[in-house]
């Protein structure tokens, strides 16, 4: 360890020693150059990749390149300064151990922040829901994220328990999805009551043309038959066209005179019902009163 | 008709394709209303405007501003050759604004459309983008765009793939498209688009220069003004 200390103390003392105008000038234009040719070749691998593979991949390899180079130009940044770069991985462990064993927490935090960071799960403003916890981003500090619930109450959590738990983001996709379930009575018309449902969703402005919105026959309950309707909206829009469109085709429905049942109930007997029916005499009544 | 209001008169009423606009005068201040069937849509008391002006705009702005692109579905495709070249028109809706003019100041006072509002997702669901929808078809002639509805958009398409394509849908973006319309006329129309497709599944449109004579350019919308992202060229990536 007192080894390792020595060595990394001496690369230090290299570093400074060596800097000088000729090398931070060489620095800076590695740095530029390398940086410059790594967005480029990003760019150029993406557009050449994107019209044979699918576009994930292509994301994928444009983005390995981009970092290779980033790591390639790091390195000779480094080496410009003389560093040795076994010297200073095994610093940053040592170093590591030590912060673990002193501030395990804090320093599992400060971790999952981080890797928050990169990973990227979400950005202040999106809704979501962390393990239960359903709301608005804040905030994402080193050591926690914030979020107010949908009930406007502050909740703090600590990024290591962000990190490990199921993250729902309503917002990471452009669109999502609607999808509602109304009953028609058993004698109403689908098709007729499909064509309804289909004029509300086209005449909705943020209802999606492309997915195409779907209305299928789900179930035959047993008050009803159930019909789901699937339609897509942007993400930012879903809860208003969630909200509206159940009672436009209500409203719809009602108007093209499909009956929309309520839960009821057909009893029937097996062997006829004998009723025995006591009518009380109007003269008895009336010298009760 | 799109273009100045003669404000100097007492009461200017306008009727457009379903709407009628009404500007009435009074002593510091025009009071203005936006009705549909004879019911009040919207009304604003505008103080000392100084020109108040009709024109078309990108058709992004209604119900509220989702998205800069717009994108339109041809009913009838076009096929094209290796190398093979196409000039046509093709039209796409158009939002209505209202503007208030003061020194080199405008604002748009009211938004609305004369045309069916829809939306689509253009691209996979995980990364796609939304764009104002529109069915249109692809002309060989020019074509009379509806009145207060829609605007012509000539198109240039070069087919640089060395095999057959099928071009269905274009995708434009508001904040390179240009507006030009007839001042006390409802004709509008916007620069020459041009389509090289590149793929069996991706374009490149550019947005090139005016093409008929004697137009006024619209204004924009502050909305569109201030957008930060300015491409020059739009790629439509996940299919023509």
């Amino acid at each position: 360890m007192i080894e390792s200390l020595k060595s990394v103390l001496e690369s230090a003392s290299r570093v400074f020693s060596a800097v000088t105008f000729d090398r931070v000038f060489s620095a800076l234009l590695v740095f530029a150059v390398g940086f410059a040719l790594a967005y480029v070749f990003r760019r150029l691998t993406f557009r050449a990749a994107y019209k044979v593979v699918p576009l994930h991949i292509a994301k994928a390899i444009s983005g390995f390149i981009y970092y290779v180079i980033v790591i390639i130009v790091m390195m000779t940044i480094l080496s410009i300064f003389g560093v040795s770069i076994t010297g200073v991985l095994v610093a940053g462990g040592i170093a590591g151990i030590v912060l673990g064993f002193a501030s395990q927490t804090i320093v599992s935090n400060l971790l999952a922040g981080i890797f928050l960071y990169w990973d990227k799960p979400f950005k202040p403003g999106d809704p979501v829901n962390v393990e239960g916890i359903a709301g608005i981003v804040q905030e994402i500090s080193i050591l926690s994220t914030r979020i107010q619930t949908w009930d406007g109450v502050y909740v703090r959590i600590p990024n290591e328990k962000v990190f490990t738990a199921t993250i729902t983001n309503y917002a990471r996709m452009p669109v999502r999805r609607v999808e509602l379930k109304v009953s028609i009575a058993y004698k109403e018309d689908f098709g007729k009551a499909k064509e309804v449902i289909a004029r509300v969703l086209d005449e909705h402005p943020l209802v999606l043309v492309q997915p195409e919105p779907v209305i299928f026959t789900s179930e035959l309950g047993s008050d009803g038959v159930e019909i789901t309707v699937q339609a897509w909206a942007p993400t930012s829009e879903w809860i208003t066209v969630k909200r509206e469109l159940l009672w436009n085709i209500k409203k719809a429905l009602t108007e093209a005179g499909i009956e929309i049942p309520f839960p009821q109930r057909d009893i029937w007997f097996r062997t006829p019902l004998k009723v025995e029916v006591t009518t009380k005499s109007t003269s008895k009544l009336d010298s009760i009163s | 008709m799109y273009g100045n209001i003669d404000i100097t008169k007492a009461r200017v009423q306008l009727k457009l394709a379903e709407r009628t606009l009404e500007f009435i005068k009074n002593a510091d201040y025009v009071m203005y209303r936006r009705l549909k069937d004879d019911n009040l849509e919207y009304e604003c008391m505008i103080k000392n405007p100084e020109t108040l002006l009709i024109e078309p705009a990108a058709p992004i702005l209604i119900p509220k501003q989702l998205t800069h692109y717009i994108l339109i579905e041809f009913a009838n495709d076009v096929m094209l050759p290796p190398e093979g070249e196409l000039e046509g028109y093709t039209l796409m809706p158009v939002d209505i604004v209202v503007f208030s003019l003061k020194d080199d100041n405008y604002r748009g006072i009211d938004t609305f459309s004369e045309c069916k509002v829809k939306y689509a997702l253009y691209g996979p669901k995980d990364e796609g983008i939304i764009a104002r929808y529109y069915k249109s078809r692809f002309f060989t002639n020019s074509k009379e765009p509806e009145a207060y509805k829609e605007a012509l958009v000539p198109l240039e398409i070069v087919n640089t793939h060395n095999d057959w394509v099928k071009l269905k849908r274009i995708l434009m973006d508001a904040v390179m498209l240009r507006l030009y319309y007839k001042q006390s006329g409802s004709f509008a129309s916007t620069q020459k688009i041009k389509i090289t497709i590149t793929s069996e599944t991706t374009a490149l449109i550019d947005y090139g220069k005016q093409v008929h004579g004697g137009l006024k350019e619209a204004k924009r919308p502050l909305r569109l003004s201030i957008l930060m992202h300015v491409p020059r060229k739009t790629e439509m990536m996940w299919g023509i």
